[in-house]
């Protein structure tokens, strides 16, 4: 949400001082700004190219006047705006509150009470908007934002029309396709009528994880809000007749918005009493940590000014103490954006020169004692900023990366120490390993597309081969899934960036890119529907593909051929009765893909078919990602700890018993198998379960809930959204 | 319709409606400090006063508590300077303390910080230090640990203070509701998940603070502020500073006599124990509305953990750490530093007392400092005490 200024962003905007950037899109960049009174706000600023064309600037005032319409009880409160400026700007109130679309996405679909009081506040919404002439015309799922105290409406769909080319290209006006009007859709005006169509479509989403018309292409879209009926499964069902009436065809049969209010809810209460308790924690969660956020800003390409760009406030407490009399500026290693100030040995000399302590210094501090029957930590450190994803990446024996919220880190496997850093990779679907390289991809935020892989030695973090840049290829995006035998798989959109726009959900591609020529083997379209992270395993000749589908309600695998990229397979694996569970890892061996959810359940690497099931499916237990060693399939069940299932034929082999401390399992989580113990991630730490008593022996407290093994050097490590920690392993 | 869900209906807020009902007046200043809002709502025992404040730069925005009138200045800057240094989990760290005015050079190393609030003997120190304020915070979350290499002045806390020198110190500010404001806005006593959690951390933290030999004494339903993630303690040492050790401690201003230990109340020095009585009063009131329940009134399982704390017998109350494990049943992946966290998860706050802490949140995002028409305001015009 709150990401750090990248280098070029501006000091201030008007008197508005940048504190961090909310997002970028196709229309401009939404920053957290301040102004000298301090009052904090969302700023949002209109692309330099698109503020030259005076129609669009017209269209920015028109949106800035139905977002003063709207007001500050059904939507983000206007305290300024410039729309004359050269840099047209409109400052607004910071909602405290998730869009709907991440609401869901977050604690899956809300229950009934929840719709029903998110509907009645939109519909009266609408009612205000209506009665001032305006009509929204892009209501969707991320244009509402769920605060406390109720809905509020953003965006409307006027300035949209401008940036966004792929509208004007399939021939409809503004809007978005999958919640658009019948009417909308045919390229005819779109009546109040049609907001209270797209408001049913919104609850439909809202209670089901989908919307009424599915996704797919624009094309088929466009077609299916036409002529199709919508699809309603899920819905409950005393909604179901106001939500039919609303998605009538013909505008003039759907109910008004004051018939809406009335029905969908009878006002008793108050709104936050109607909220499930992960959207509550997401709102609590986002009102406490905008005062948390430390402004600061990334660093520029080497050789940029510094002194403009210079964090006002610590990143955290162990780079800190080094920032303030390290050098600040320096190459290191090869690639652009390697910082001396992240580069340890450079820092940590110059420190000790200017006889500042360094606490955790570069290499890690060992954790001196053991807890509650644990070993002690064999080292441990902090990790930069929070970040949900962050995943050890091992590279051979002795080196395992992690991508934190600022660089991606590498450091020994023996001490912690660092190895290199390397800043301009943040995220981790921009780097993968081979285990021996790491791969690290980027593009360009503005232009036309390209995507660059760089190859860097895990040791030393020198390049290691001619970066390879592949042209038509959107790499700001790129998804890096797994190297193999010299091929590198991505999950790439071709074209240009075009972040936050209905574009992001077009023209993904399977890529495989062979890393000794650079040149690309082969393409496959590939459907996008917004879900990350993908994931993938090479097993023989077969690329193995995993993700959760957009609406949640299944994970999907496939498998395709390594050399021609031809799909062999797909399958889809319900999760419904575990919603919202995303299984973070991929387990696979020669025989089959393996996969938790409300069953654990083998997928025959030949066909795709279900080899074998394991539970019942019926009751609520949910099977976490599954591990594997020595033909079985260890999983962690709810209720139970970890289960042990005969790979071939997924009978049980043996559970764990309960111990006199009761844990809890992390699903997401793939346990880790040693000789001795059965490693599973539970609330609070890693659990020790003793393979030959299927006991608990000891939990090991910490945060980190990814874990990989270095088996080399025995032990285990671990990264979590604090920590980075390594265990031993036996 | 949804007449009751209006933001009228939502205002039953009392310490956030202060904050656009109430502005602060034009010149409000407390140390290098501009004062936005009062955190309590008028007419609560509140140990000390708290206010919302922010740098005039508009950089920082901090809780700021000052000493209630009649209160011991030098008991109270003795306690600011102490909590500086109080590490441990659920408690507000003080990152700022005005420097008792003292001799010349008393300001010292903490003059970085923009310690304006200290006065010079002659009374005519402004608010000058601010524009470094910035920066003071940032190491420090709410939950990190008070930075032991803050800079702190060498001069003892208690040493000479100016009678017109306005005392304060303050933590980095989260949205926060004390105790009984979260009791007003959820509309009555606070569901058993909630009251447990509550009192596992604040447990945890007295646990810590008796572990490392300090005794907060200062434990009330007001003290307690509930932020999003846990509980805070504040106001260290309010039964200290409201009357020196001998005299009793009944009926004195700030002291809710319902969390105040019978040894206390009669004059005792304040030992680990009382917390632990203090801490039962906060968890009747957050269970039932009043530091003193009446029989049965406790939910069943509570009662005899709250019965506990409130023995009249200091010997048979149990400890911190005892308290904690029995609210917070440790189990194999529970350490002492995490048993309080894992009841802190999704659904530990009812859903008003969140939104009453968004609307506090956002209310204090739009707050904007007033123009300042000259920066020579003599700053004793902010000393609560005179006022």
């Amino acid at each position: 949400m709150l990401s750090p200024l990248t280098h070029d962003d501006p000091a201030a905007v008007a008197t508005y001082r940048l504190l961090a950037r909310l997002g970028s899109g196709g229309m401009g960049t939404v920053y957290l700004a301040r102004t000298p009174s301090g009052r904090t706000v969302a700023l949002k600023t209109v692309h330099a190219r698109l503020a030259t064309d005076p129609a669009f600037r017209a269209r920015f005032r028109l949106e800035t006047d139905a977002a003063r319409i709207i007001g500050a009880r059904h939507g983000a409160a206007v305290v300024d705006a410039d729309p004359l400026a050269e840099t047209p700007w409109l400052a607004t109130e910071y909602v405290l509150g998730p869009p709907l679309d991440d609401a869901v996405a977050l604690g899956g679909p809300l229950p009934e009470p929840t719709v029903r009081a998110l509907g009645a506040a939109l519909a009266g919404a609408l009612a205000q908007l209506h009665s001032s002439d305006v009509v929204h015309r892009d209501l969707k799922p991320s244009n509402v934002l769920v605060t406390a105290y109720g809905p509020k409406i953003i965006d409307f769909g006027i300035a949209r029309a401008a940036g966004d080319d792929h509208l004007t290209r399939t021939g409809a006006a503004a809007g978005t396709p999958a919640f658009m009007s019948p009417e909308q859709a045919s390229g005819q005006e779109h009546p109040p009528a049609g907001d209270v169509f797209a408001l049913a479509g919104v609850l439909v989403f809202a209670a089901t994880g989908h919307g009424p018309f599915g996704t797919g292409s624009p094309a088929d879209l466009l077609y299916r809000v036409r002529y199709a009926e919508p699809d309603l499964a899920g819905v409950p069902e005393a909604l179901l007749p106001l939500l039919t009436a609303c998605l009538a065809k013909d505008p003039a049969a759907r109910p008004t918005t004051a018939h809406l209010t009335a029905h969908l809810h009878d006002g008793h209460g108050e709104f936050a009493d109607h909220l499930p308790p992960l959207v509550l924690a997401d709102i609590a969660r986002r009102a406490t940590d905008v005062w948390l956020h430390a402004p600061h800003r990334l660093p520029g390409p080497a050789g940029a000014a510094f002194a403009e760009t210079a964090p006002s406030t610590p990143l955290s407490r162990r780079r800190a103490l080094t920032l303030g009399s390290a050098s600040l500026l320096g190459l290191a290693g090869a690639g652009a954006g390697v910082w001396a100030w992240l580069n340890s040995r450079e820092t940590d000399d110059d420190s000790a020169k200017g006889g500042t302590p360094t606490p955790t210094g570069p290499t890690a501090v060992p954790a001196p004692t053991s807890v509650d029957g644990a070993p002690a930590a064999l080292w441990q450190d902090d990790v930069l900023d929070r970040e949900e994803r962050i995943a050890p990446l091992l590279a051979g024996p002795d080196v395992v990366g992690f991508a934190e919220t600022i660089s991606f880190r590498a450091v020994d496997t023996k001490d912690g120490g660092e190895l290199w850093a390397e800043s301009a990779v943040r995220d981790p679907h921009q780097v993968t390993t081979d285990g021996a390289n790491y791969y690290l991809s980027d593009g360009p935020f503005e232009g036309p597309g390209a995507l660059n892989i760089r190859t860097l030695a895990a040791r030393t973090g020198k390049e290691a081969a001619r970066t390879i840049e592949l042209k038509g290829i959107d790499g700001s995006t790129t998804e890096l899934l797994t190297a193999v035998g010299g091929i590198l798989f991505t999950a790439s959109r071709l074209g240009k960036r075009e972040r936050d726009s209905d574009l992001d959900n077009i023209g993904w591609h399977l890529l495989a890119v062979n890393l000794r020529t650079g040149k690309e083997a082969w393409r496959h379209p590939y459907e996008w529907d917004g879900v990350r992270p993908w994931l993938a395993q090479v097993v023989g000749d077969r690329l193995i593909l995993g993700k959760n589908s957009g609406d949640l309600d299944s994970f999907l695998v496939q498998a395709r051929d390594v050399r021609t990229g031809r799909q062999l397979w797909k399958r889809r694996l319900p999760l419904e009765k575990s919603a919202g569970f995303v299984p973070g890892q991929l387990s696979a061996d020669e025989r089959h893909v393996y996969a938790g959810g409300d069953r654990l359940r083998a997928v025959r690497l030949t066909d795709g078919a279900v080899a074998w099931e394991y539970g019942s499916g019926k009751d609520p237990m949910a099977y976490g990602v599954p591990a594997l060693a020595d033909g079985l399939v260890y999983t962690s069940v709810s209720g139970q700890g970890l289960v042990a299932v005969s790979a071939m034929k997924g009978t049980e082999f043996w559970a764990e018993k309960p111990g006199d401390r009761p844990v809890t399992p992390r699903f997401y989580y793939r346990p880790i198998i040693g000789k001795k113990y059965a490693y599973a991630p539970v609330r609070g730490g890693l659990s020790a379960v003793d393979l030959s008593t299927r006991v608990s022996d000891w939990v090991f407290p910490t945060d980190a809930t990814r874990y990989v093994v270095d088996k080399e050097r025995a032990r285990i490590i671990g990264a979590g959204t604090s920590t980075v920690v390594a265990i031993p392993y036996a | 319709m949804e007449r009751s869900r209006t933001q009228g209906q939502s205002g039953t807020t009392p310490a956030v409606r202060t904050a656009s009902d109430r502005p602060a007046a034009p010149d409000r200043r407390i140390g290098p400090y501009r004062l936005i809002t009062r955190l309590d709502p008028p007419g609560t025992a509140v140990p000390c006063r708290r206010f919302v404040a922010r740098t005039s730069d508009g950089g920082r925005t901090v809780l700021l508590s000052t000493p209630l009138p009649g209160a011991d200045p030098a008991r109270f800057a003795a306690e600011a300077a102490a909590a500086r240094h109080l590490l441990g989990p659920w408690i507000a760290p003080v990152t700022d303390v005005a420097e008792p005015a003292g001799p010349a050079g008393a300001v010292g190393p903490a003059g970085a910080l923009g310690l304006a609030g200290a006065l010079g003997p002659a009374g005519t120190a402004g608010p000058a230090g601010t524009a470094g304020s910035t920066g003071a915070t940032g190491s420090a979350g709410p939950t990190g640990p008070t930075s032991p290499t803050s800079p702190t002045s060498p001069t003892s806390p208690t040493g000479p203070t100016s009678p017109t020198a306005p005392l304060w110190y303050a933590t980095p500010y989260v949205p926060a509701l004390p105790l009984p404001v979260a009791l007003a806005v959820h509309g009555g006593p606070l569901p058993e998940a909630t009251v447990r959690a509550l009192g596992a951390a604040l447990a945890e933290a007295l646990a810590a603070a008796h572990a490392q030999g300090l005794t907060h004494a200062g434990v009330s339903p007001a003290a307690v502020l509930l932020t999003a993630d846990g509980p805070r303690l504040s106001c260290y040492g309010a039964v200290r500073a409201a009357a020196a050790d001998g005299e009793p401690r009944t009926g004195l201003p700030g002291l809710d006599p319902g969390a105040l230990a019978p040894e206390q109340a009669s004059g005792g020095r304040p030992r680990p124990p009382g917390d632990v009585f203090a801490l039962g009063a906060v968890l009747a009131y957050a269970a039932t509305g009043h530091t003193v329940p009446e029989r049965d009134e406790l939910p069943p399982a509570l009662r005899p953990v709250v019965s506990s704390c409130l023995a009249r017998d200091p010997a048979d109350r149990p400890t911190a750490a005892a308290l904690m494990a029995s609210l917070a049943p440790p189990s194999a992946h529970h350490t002492m530093l995490s048993s309080a966290g894992a009841l802190l998860t999704p659904g530990w706050l009812p859903g008003r007392v969140i939104a009453a802490l968004a609307r506090q949140s956002a209310e204090l995002l739009a707050a904007e400092l007033p123009e300042l028409p000259e920066q020579t305001v003599p700053a004793e015009r902010a000393t609560p005490a005179r006022a």
